[in-house]
Order: structure tokens, then sequence, then C-alpha cells
């Protein structure tokens, strides 16, 4: 262990689409999972992830070694945060949450779903529909009554501008 | 992209109310999901354990009760506020009598109707009481046990407590235990500062604070804090960024007001002081005629009740100083609210509403 020897540990964590990325140990172990599996010395090899693929790991690999190089300071990370998700798209925040979840890395899970949340404050029903690839299952009757019960919140949604 | 509905609820939940009202369109799953009640209550809890409410008022329009409200936002930095959009109760003429985590109980005219309302959703639900109303004074409280809420109506010999189970009001009656009680309450018409799950009353002769507790339907007493001095003859109790906040005047010409502030939970009986504020003399000639209503950053705003200077200002406790709000005037009684994002009571629908005369709902 780091703490032990002195020397910093790194860990090497494969993607689902066999990508290879080395990663210090004591900012891997931010997810709940690498530390688990770590704890449990099965860490002395690759370490598989099979839910993430590269270009999200890469991502997430970024956030973990800008956040732990932060000291404890809550603005300073949260303003990291921020920075960091501000030019995601919706599908890498998508990508993101679900590895952030896999991951089990609580901060990056909550400043992410944050994040769509606020993407989402002004979008139509439309737009929701496509991006989470969701059937609409309502008949046009049952759709027009749901609709018309919070008619006022209709009001001052964007229109879609990205399909 | 899909994403299972466990993420998907962990990313509602974090949306405001008019979004959430739109998006139960998507499909009938989000529908379900956004109406479940369980869903309702970690919405709630959320809104209360997060940042998002922090320091958002309804600010009354006018001394009339007809102008509805400016929902508005406290500026962190200089003395200013923000308005974000106008809102308008169920009823013209309405009488706010107590609020609650983003709910107001709110009367009309009369005194004979009532709403439980809920600004964010744009909904209320109507109270059909059963007697003495207008001797009264009220409470309004999120049981922390069933996290229904609870309107207890306090009057001289009795009181009444009414609970929203199932979207219909269940009417209790209850005698006090002590007798005292209901007629110090009931006369003084003030009404219950109802914050943490119970409602609580300043009363005189003897000076205590007084709560009713949801949990079994009863009025019991609260200790004051051990090191009070002053307050030899009267107490005020104000929600203070959603705990219960307590103030005295102090010194023998009662220029300074000590503030406390409960610990959260109802059980839970220990002060904090929050800030000694000095010389009001500057701000209320009548001393006795301030009141304190949230923190923004390390400063506390006041509200100054001055017949003709009815206004906002904000006190820097290390300089001692006061510096007023710019264009800020606060109406009456229960002129500013605090303001939560709620899907509490989501249900009734606000098409009742009538437009009046003037264009203003009846």
């Amino acid at each position: 262990m780091a703490a032990e020897t002195g020397t910093p540990t790194t860990l090497t964590l494969k993607s689902n689409d066999d990508e290879l990325f080395s990663v210090a140990e004591s900012a891997a172990i931010l997810s709940v999972t690498i530390r688990n599996m770590v704890e449990d010395g099965c860490a002395g090899g690759v370490i598989p992830l099979d839910n993430v693929d590269g270009k999200t790991l890469a991502s997430v690999i970024t956030y973990m070694n800008g956040i732990s190089a932060i000291p404890a300071d809550e603005e300073k990370k949260k303003s990291y945060r921020d920075k960091f998700l501000s030019d995601k798209d919706f599908e890498t925040l998508a990508d993101m949450v679900l590895a952030a979840n896999y991951l089990n890395m609580s901060c990056l899970m909550d400043a992410v779903s944050a994040k769509i949340a606020q993407v989402m404050e002004k979008k139509s029903v439309g737009w929701v529909r496509r991006k989470f690839g969701i059937e609409n299952d309502y008949t046009p009757e049952e759709e027009a009554a749901v609709k018309e019960e919070h008619k006022w919140t209709f009001e001052g949604v964007e229109t879609d501008d990205d399909n | 992209m899909d994403l299972p509905i466990e993420i998907i609820e962990i990313v509602l939940l974090k949306l405001s109310v008019k979004p959430l009202l739109r998006f139960k369109s998507v499909c009938k799953s989000w529908n379900i999901l956004i109406s479940d009640p369980v869903f309702v209550r970690k919405h709630h809890l959320r809104q209360l354990q997060s940042k998002d409410s922090e320091n958002l008022f309804l600010l009354k329009n006018s001394e009339v009760n007809s102008y509805g409200f400016s929902l508005v936002k406290f500026e962190k930095k200089g003395r200013k506020i923000q308005t974000l959009r106008q809102v308008f109760g169920p009823y013209l003429w309405a009488t706010v009598l107590c609020f609650c985590e983003g709910l107001i109980l709110i009367s009309d005219i009369s005194k004979d109707n009532f709403a439980l309302w809920n600004p964010s959703t744009r909904t209320q639900t109507l109270l059909n009481p059963k007697s003495y109303l207008h001797q009264a004074s009220y409470g309004l409280c999120r049981d922390p046990i069933t996290a229904d809420f609870k309107v207890v109506v306090v009057g001289w010999y009795c009181y009444s407590v009414y609970s929203c189970n199932n979207k219909s009001w269940v009417m209790v009656e209850q005698n006090y235990e002590n007798k005292r009680i209901g007629y110090r309450l009931a006369n003084s018409k003030e009404a219950g500062v109802c914050v943490d799950g119970a409602s609580y009353w300043a009363s005189t002769h003897p000076l205590q604070i007084v709560y009713y507790d949801p949990r079994d339907d009863k009025f019991k007493i609260l200790e004051k804090p051990e090191d009070l001095d002053g307050g030899k003859s009267s107490m005020y109790l104000v929600e203070l960024m959603g705990s219960l906040g307590m103030y005295v005047y102090t010194g023998s010409d009662e220029k300074s007001v000590r503030i406390w502030v409960k610990e959260k939970g109802i059980d839970n009986h220990s002060w904090k002081e929050l800030v000694n504020v000095e010389n009001v003399e500057n701000v209320g000639k009548s001393t006795w005629r301030i009141e304190p209503q949230c923190l923004v950053g390390d400063k506390i705003v006041i509200r100054t009740k001055e017949p003709k200077d009815d206004g906002l200002v904000v006190y820097d406790a290390c300089k001692k100083r006061f510096e007023a709000f710019e264009g800020v005037k606060v109406f009456g009684r229960a002129g500013l609210v605090p303001y939560m994002e709620s899907l509490f009571f989501p249900v009734e629908k606000s098409s009742q509403v009538v437009m009046g005369l003037f264009g203003f709902p009846i």
C-alpha cells in the first residue's frame, strides 16, 4: 500500500472497449467500487470496468485527478466541478452519470445529476423524450388531459434547437 | 440514451416544480414517479436540505391584499432583492394566516373560506372549518411521522386539528390539558411560527414558549435559553433559515436585540445565540418593532416596522452597522413569507381560480 512504502501506487483500469488507463491509487479510490477492489486485494493486475467505455473513463479519470489535487476546500471543489461539467453535452453527461453510479462516486453523481437537471429545466417534453429515448405511451386524449392539468408549466419553454 | 429509472429519479429530484409538472407528460412511468407520494416527500426533504430555496421570499405587492405577491431573492452581495416572478393566490383579498415549508394557510375576506395554498404548484386544497375561526390562532406543521400537513386551529376552549390524509381533511377536536393556554394563544391572535415539524407561539403571563406537537396532538412548553437576560415583558418568535428563531429586547433602554436559534428537532430544546443587534434605535424609533428575516452571508436581514418606514435593513454584526435595502417596502402582517419549492398537494386543479373585475384572481 502507498501509505506503507511512501511511493505512490498506480492502478491500471481497463474500459469495456479494452483501453488501458493508469491512475494514482489515491485518486482512483474516490470510486468506492475501485476502493473495495483495492481493499480486497484484487487490484494487483488490471482492474476491469465492464460498464464504462474508454471515452467516458478518460473523462472520469480527468475528474479524479483534478478533484483530488484540490485540498479540502468545498468552494474550490465546487467551482472545479462546475467548470469540468460546463462544456459537456447531454450524451456525455448521461454516460457520466451511469459511470458515476457504477463506480459509486457520490460527489460526481451529485454534480452530474444536478447538471442534467439544470439542462432540462426549460426543455420541452419532446426534447426530453428524444434525449432519454422514451416512447410516448399516452393516447393523444390522455396526453392532452395531462398537459391541460398543468398548462402553465408549458409557458417559457425553450424551442428545441439541438436535434 | 436509456437511463435506468433509479438514475432518472435521482435527476428528477433535483428539478424544480415547474419542469417536474411539465414532464408528467413525457410518459406514463414518469407521471407515476413524479406523482408518487414517496417521490414528493423525497423532493420536499431535498428542498429543505439544499440551498436551492435559500433566501427566497414572497413579498406582498401592496397594502391591500389584492395585488398578489412577488417572488423575490435576497442577493448575497449588496442590499438588493431580485424579483423572479409574480404569484397570485386562490383568493382576492386574501389573508395569510401562517406558513410552513412552502405551504401557506390563507383565508378570504369573509374568513369563512380557507385554503392550504402551494404557490409553487399553483394549487390549493380547500379547508372547510367547523367553527369559531374568527377568534382563533392558527398553526401549521408537517408531521414528522406521517409527513402530512396538519392545520391546528387554536380556539379559546378547545382546539381542532385538521390533517390532510388521502386528499381530504380529517378534523379532531381536543381539549387543552392546561385551559389557560387556549385563552392566551387565541386571544393574542398571533399566528404560530411553523417550522421544523411543530408550531410555536410566544405567550405572556407567564412568559413562555408554547408549541403544538403534531406527533401526539398536544400543546407543550419549550424551554427558554438559560442565559436569557432581558425579555422581561415580551419575546418574539420568527422563522430563521428553517429553524425557530427567538429574540428579546435587552438593556435598560431596550436598545439591543438578542437573537437565538433553536437547534433542529422538536425534542431538541437547546438554543444557540446567533447575534446581538446593537443600536436598534438607529433603524426603529419605536424599537420594539423590528423583525429578523434571514441571513445573507454573515449579515442578518431585518425588517423595520415603523409606521411610515416599513422596509428592510441589513445588519453587519462586526461593524455594528445598518444598511438599508433599496426600494423595498414590506406591507403588513405576513408581508414577507419564506418560499420553498414543494410538490405537496399537487392534486387539486387551480382552474377554479376566477378572474375578478381587475384581472386578479378571486
